[in-house]
């Protein structure tokens, strides 16, 4: 099973997706901003596959994403989305810009969010 | 002879018909009233010469007075006839001499002896015809006593006879005399005509050029000469044509040669040229006599109109300008003169009326015009600006030409009137129908681009609740599927049911909102945690901005408070400012957002527009472009937008402005060029009496 990073600002969210990943056999890290998100993968510490959300304060979504495209062999991505006003050309610029393997909008199945990192692990 | 015999001779009584005929002969003389002559003057200067007396004329006796064809000593020309001495000395032949005046019983009262000038001595020989009448005489007169002796007789009498001589000279030259006489008033008359006509030709500044038959120049005044530069000599024998600019000459000679009417007043506009080559519009007035010496039969009189030409230019140019500006802008003016009935109208006026062509109308064809319901305003606006008001703004209905009901904002003034008086109204107006609609197009626009703001915001929290919602209840419902549930199993499910059912209610907090909004009950106020709304509000935000914007919040530690506000319109007013930021900042940048409490006394209220008190002061900064002066004291008005057309409605910070003054706050702005915006609310805060009575 894989060792999983999850980036997400809303405690609601994280806890319940840390329940989801752990009970899908999962190894959990919790960051709780990008700031904190991008520390932990700064300090040299290797995950098979990074989920973080993409509106947060300061750090967002997509400065995690673009340090991790900037790195050789980076682990796959899983962008997962709040939706904003403009729904659908967000979701389309936001696959453009940041180049996530995967991106889920809230509010997504448990079965989906496991059968997409199970896709992105066995590719 | 001696006095007293010469007395008695002369002393005889004329008969009447010796009189008419002594008259009737003076009269075949024509000589009384004529001017001094030399031959006459001379022969006085003689008399008094040779007698050596002051006083000597040549005095004719007319039917009540005596004039004098000469007089040497005397101002006078003429006296009546009662008090002349020669009245005495014509009724004899021979000298008549009155030795000692005062010594005299006929003349010791005459007034010329009592009095100016005091004559004393006169010695006078009558004047007489070959048919015996006696005309006058030629007279010695002295202030003092004089004995006349026999030399001095002789004197007189051949003197008298050489006077009687001239007169009959003069009279046998008759009608010679009066038409040398003419000959010469007329040469005078002549001399000041033409004194005139030169002072007048010099004096104006039109040129006068005179021409023979065959229009060559002969004379022409100063101001031709400064008009055309030329010399007279430059011009001398030229034809007029010479006058005309090069290019018009060919077509506009023929002008100059027809002299149809004379003198018909009738200005050609002709093309001139001056010597340096310059041309000039002229106006020129053609006259032409019969001139009998034949040497100027053709005048023109020139003016030079440039100046009114540039003027009639300038005119017809800002005539075509303001109708054309008035007809893009829809806008149309009108001008009473009070004392009259009628309306002047511009042609975009007439149009908006409704109207055909007419171009003036009177007070009630233009009230025709105006809608039924907005008459009585009308003339109430017009009144007040009779009566005082400076100037008058106001929105009427005109019945439009086929399109209904036209919308016109109108506006008027009273100005004083071309004779100085302040009677004259001038107003405009403009046709607003499509503006009011698109006015009400916008409105309902930007509530929708409000509401899909606010929607998107919503959107965002709401799935951040039903995230943990669906994953919790799916994960617990894989516990119960699982049959055997173990202690741990039931106290996570207890775990994921308390987040589930906080996140549920957090939830039903945000739809009830969304439905107050919906059913637009937004201008209710009512006493909210105002702090808490801000920090709520917050939230939204997120969803709202770009990516690349960053949101800090300063909040006062412990600020507690209540204020009378409405909390969707809080959260429409700090998106909005947010959206706007964000777009001052082309999606970089930072945005700060702070609420502290500030209490305002005097100058600080009255420059805001607040009452006293204690106010949250809640402030949106960003780090974008700024905002120059012209544009930062603009921004709260309707419509005013810095957007590219098509991105903005201008509507949002007018709406913002209104809501704030709605909760009794104030919003202010500040910003600095290539530093940033920072738009400042100030709510007031209520006080919070119950607690306050409680501690």
């Amino acid at each position: 099973m894989a060792n999983i990073l999850l980036i997400e600002d809303m405690k609601g969210v994280r806890l319940a997706l840390c329940a989801v990943l752990r009970h899908g056999g999962h190894t959990v890290t919790e960051a709780d901003d990008g700031a904190s998100g991008l520390e932990i993968l700064r300090s040299g510490r290797r995950f098979d596959l990074v989920i973080t959300d993409i509106l947060m304060p300061t750090i967002d979504g997509i400065e995690v994403i673009m340090f991790l495209e900037a790195q050789s062999n980076h682990p796959p991505i899983i962008a997962i989305s709040g939706g904003g006003s403009q729904m659908p050309s967000d979701k389309a610029l936001m696959l453009a810009k940041t180049k996530a393997d995967a991106v889920l909008s809230k509010p997504f199945d448990n079965a989906d969010l496991l059968a997409t990192i199970d896709r992105l692990l066995h590719k | 002879m001696s006095g007293d015999i010469a007395i008695d001779d002369n002393d005889i009584p004329v008969s009447p018909q010796g009189e008419a005929e002594r008259i009737a002969a003076l009269r075949r003389y024509r000589i009384l009233d004529t001017d001094a002559e030399p031959a006459f003057d001379r022969i006085v200067k003689m008399v008094a010469l040779l007698l050596d007396v002051p006083i000597a004329l040549i005095s004719l006796v007319d039917t009540d007075r005596q004039w004098f064809k000469a007089a040497q000593g005397l101002k006078v020309r003429e006296t009546p006839r009662c008090i002349a001495f020669c009245d005495h000395a014509i009724r004899g032949q021979e000298i008549f001499v009155v030795p000692d005046a005062k010594a005299d019983p006929r003349f010791a009262d005459n007034p010329l002896v009592t009095g100016e000038p005091f004559l004393r001595f006169y010695a006078g020989v009558p004047l007489v015809t070959a048919d015996g009448h006696a005309l006058g005489t030629l007279c010695a007169l002295d202030q003092a006593p004089q004995h006349l002796d026999a030399r001095g007789e002789t004197i007189l009498n051949e003197l008298a006879a050489q006077a009687m001589h001239e007169l009959d000279v003069r009279a046998a030259l008759g009608d010679l005399y009066d038409q040398v006489d003419r000959g010469y008033h007329a040469q005078r008359a002549l001399r000041s005509t033409n004194l005139q006509l030169a002072a007048l030709l010099n004096a104006t500044a039109n040129a006068v050029v005179a021409a023979d038959s065959e229009t060559h120049i002969i004379a022409w005044n100063r101001a031709a000469e400064e008009m055309f530069g030329y010399t007279p000599e430059d011009v001398a024998g030229r034809p007029m044509a010479y006058l005309l600019s090069e290019r018009y000459r060919a077509a506009e000679a023929g002008e100059l040669s027809q002299c149809g009417a004379i003198g018909d007043g009738t200005p050609r506009l002709l093309h001139g040229q001056r010597k340096n080559g310059q041309e000039f519009p002229m106006e020129v007035f053609l006259a032409c006599w019969d001139d009998p010496l034949a040497a100027a039969s053709f005048g023109i009189i020139v003016r030079d109109v440039t100046l009114r030409s540039q003027r009639l230019d300038e005119i017809s140019r800002s005539r075509v300008h303001l109708a054309e500006a008035q007809r893009i802008a829809a806008l149309g003016s009108w001008d009473w003169t009070v004392d009259d009935d009628l309306i002047t109208l511009s042609e975009q006026m007439t149009h908006l009326l409704g109207l055909s062509a007419e171009r003036s109308v009177t007070k009630e064809a233009f009230l025709d015009r105006v809608h039924a319901d907005d008459r009585i305003a009308f003339r109430a606006e017009v009144a007040r600006v009779l009566t005082g008001d400076p100037s008058s703004s106001f929105t009427f209905r005109v019945r439009g030409e086929k399109d209904g009901l036209r919308i016109l904002r109108g506006s008027c003034r009273l100005v004083e009137g071309w004779d100085g008086r302040v009677n004259r109204v001038i107003g405009v107006a403009q046709d607003v129908t499509d503006l009011s609609r698109r006015e009400a197009v916008e409105r309902e626009r930007e509530k929708l681009v409000a509401l899909g703001e606010l929607a998107g915001g919503v959107a965002h929290e709401l799935n951040n609740l039903l995230q943990p919602i669906l994953s919790l209840v799916e994960l617990s419902l894989g516990f119960i599927r699982r049959g055997s549930l173990s202690a741990d199993d039931r106290a996570e499910m207890g775990d994921y049911f308390v987040c589930v059912l906080d996140y549920t209610r957090q939830g039903r907090e945000i739809v009830r909102q969304i439905l107050r909004f919906a059913r637009k009950e937004g201008a209710i106020l009512s006493d909210v945690d105002f702090v808490a709304e801000v920090r709520g509000t917050l939230g939204f935000l997120h969803g709202v901005l770009p990516s690349g914007i960053r949101l800090v919040t300063v909040i006062e530690p412990n600020i507690v408070g209540t204020a009378r506000v409405n909390s969707v319109e809080l959260t429409q007013i700090m998106t909005n400012l947010a959206v706007n930021a964000a777009y001052a900042m082309d999606g970089q940048g930072r945005l700060t957002v702070s609420l502290f409490e500030v209490a305002f006394s005097g100058a600080a209220c009255d420059s805001l527009g607040l009452q006293p008190g204690d106010y949250f002061r809640l402030s949106i900064a960003d780090t974008g472009q700024g905002m120059p002066e012209a544009i930062r004291s603009r921004i709260f008005e309707p419509f005013f937008t810095t957007k590219p057309i098509g991105e903005g409605t201008g509507l949002g910070l007018s709406v913002v402005h209104g809501i704030v003054h709605s909760w009794g706050g104030a919003i202010e702005v500040e910003s600095t060029v290539g530093q940033g915006t920072t738009f400042i609310l100030y709510i007031p805060k209520l006080r919070d009496i119950v607690s306050h009575e409680e501690m």
